[in-house]
């Protein structure tokens, strides 16, 4: 059987979407980290964490259910 | 007789030294030894900043400061590089001084000594002001310039270009001077290449401009990839194992197929030289779809819908379109542009305003001349069997029937979204 792709996408988009939620939050209304008004690196950090683990639990439902 | 020199190799053998003659001969001329050469040493600053600099010279001493060269401009550094601001940095530092061990004054002497020591007596009086350390220091409201609104108006270029810009795209700009490009109508080329860094540049805060510069990296990096092992495989299957070496082992095919994939990365190297020579990348992209694409669609769509269309047919119309997409570029020419890789190879016969509107001509000449000659050659060829047309002309297919699916699973539902959603944001962003 062949690795299942949504375990190291979740983890890419996870890992990825921590680090920029971490950094949007520890930077958050500095100067120069929101041109447009809006905290964007917050906004897709958290975008990006609930994807990865969004796929990282999809990939656990499916790999318990071949276990049963 | 046997000779030794090649087994010892150059160790241990008298090898006769071929560079520079004069020099080995002893009939090496050197500036230092030019009876009117002189030596010059600098005044520096020994504090990190100060204004009013005056400078005393010693009895006698042939001193140059910044108040005689003012002929000399400032030096300005050139580096292409996103929202670079040039500082020019002068000479002689004059009444100003940034930072310590900025020359302040040249000593010119008949000897080194001389020109030493000339420079260790000369003082220098500044006043002295609070340095700049650190760049939060530099950056806080209030603090002291340290490039002077006059050093910075020595950047400024002497006639100052007038702004034509579209959104954020900047100007192309003349990789030799610096200063923006212009067309055959005098107005500033715009580099359309940079849009999307600019975009990302300009809305991206850091953090988001690493994720963003990361995945336009790996989609031409895919892009790349794809594109490499398409040639790669067309090139080896479908020509090289069907036409020209029936039969070879796997292995050799499979060299093959790297042989193609170095030499396919070769070509695109040097494509990259050819399309430098374009205003954008879609200019040269759009050529080359005129001469590919463009009659390839006319034998696609042949293909696909006219049961009549035969392989000679098909064949020849391709060729030919090709030809006259050449013949088109041959003999048109953009305005502005030169003999070339532009067009007018066969004697330039008309002019088009720009690059696409000669492109969009040369595909259409291409297409329809595919057309034309597809269908002719075709009619005059013995035709296939329809039975061996199943699967491959859209009249001789049965239809696949989608109506158990439901609405979200059929292309067309999909398809009609898509269209409302691009039209519609088009609408709102014009």
């Amino acid at each position: 059987m062949g690795i299942d792709l949504r375990m190291p996408l979740g983890a890419l988009f996870g890992v990825l979407g921590l680090l920029l939620t971490l950094y949007g939050a520890a930077t958050r209304g500095q100067p120069g980290t929101e041109p447009t008004g809006v905290p964007v690196n917050l906004i897709w950090g958290v975008v990006l964490l609930a994807f990865g683990l969004w796929m990282l639990l999809l990939a656990r439902r499916a790999r318990r259910a071949s276990k049963m | 007789m046997v000779s030794h020199a090649n087994r010892g190799g150059w160790v241990g053998r008298s090898l006769r030294r071929v560079e520079d003659p004069a020099l080995l001969t002893g009939q090496g001329r050197f500036t230092g030894d030019l009876p009117a050469a002189k030596w010059v040493r600098f005044v520096r600053s020994p504090v990190a900043a100060g204004r009013n600099v005056r400078v005393l010279a010693p009895e006698g001493a042939m001193l140059v400061t910044a108040a005689e060269i003012t002929v000399l401009r400032p030096i300005v550094p050139m580096l292409h590089k996103f929202k670079y601001a040039p500082i020019a940095q002068p000479i002689l530092a004059r009444d100003v001084v940034r930072f310590v061990g900025e020359p302040v004054a040249a000593v010119v002497a008949d000897s080194r000594e001389v020109a030493e020591d000339l420079a260790e007596c000369t003082t220098v009086e500044i006043e002295e002001t609070t340095p700049l350390v650190t760049t939060t220091a530099a950056l806080a409201p209030g603090a002291p310039a340290v490039a002077s609104a006059a050093a910075a108006a020595t950047v400024a270029p002497a006639n100052p270009v007038p702004e034509r810009r579209e959104g954020i795209v900047p100007p192309k700009l003349d990789p030799r001077t610096g200063e923006p490009l212009r067309d055959a109508r005098g107005r500033v080329v715009l580099d359309y290449d940079l849009a999307t860094p600019m975009m990302l540049m300009h809305f991206f805060p850091a953090g988001l401009l690493g994720l963003g510069l990361t995945a336009l990296l790996a989609s031409f990096m895919s892009g790349m990839a794809g594109n490499v092992t398409a040639f790669n495989t067309v090139w080896t299957y479908d020509l090289y194992q069907s036409y020209i070496r029936r039969g070879a082992p796997d292995s050799h095919y499979l060299a093959m197929g790297r042989f193609a994939t170095v030499f396919g990365v070769a070509i695109s190297i040097v494509a990259a030289y050819v399309a430098a020579s374009f205003n954008n990348i879609m200019d040269f992209l759009q050529l080359v779809f005129a001469f590919v694409n463009a009659p390839l669609f006319a034998t696609f769509a042949l293909g696909m819908f006219w049961p009549r269309a035969t392989g000679h047919g098909a064949f020849t119309g391709l060729v030919s379109g090709i030809l006259a997409a050449a013949v088109h570029h041959g003999m048109s020419l953009p305005a502005g542009a030169h003999v070339g890789v532009k067009g007018g190879y066969f004697g330039v016969v008309t002019t088009y305003p720009s690059e696409l509107a000669q492109t969009f001509w040369t595909a259409i000449a291409a297409w329809v001349t595919c057309f034309v000659v597809t269908i002719v050659v075709s009619l005059l060829t013995r035709p296939r069997p329809a039975e061996q047309l199943h699967g491959l002309v859209y009249g001789l297919t049965p239809k696949p029937t989608d109506d158990v699916k439901r609405w979200y699973e059929r292309p067309g539902p999909l398809a009609v979204i898509v269209l409302t959603l691009t039209v519609a944001l088009n609408l709102i962003f014009f």
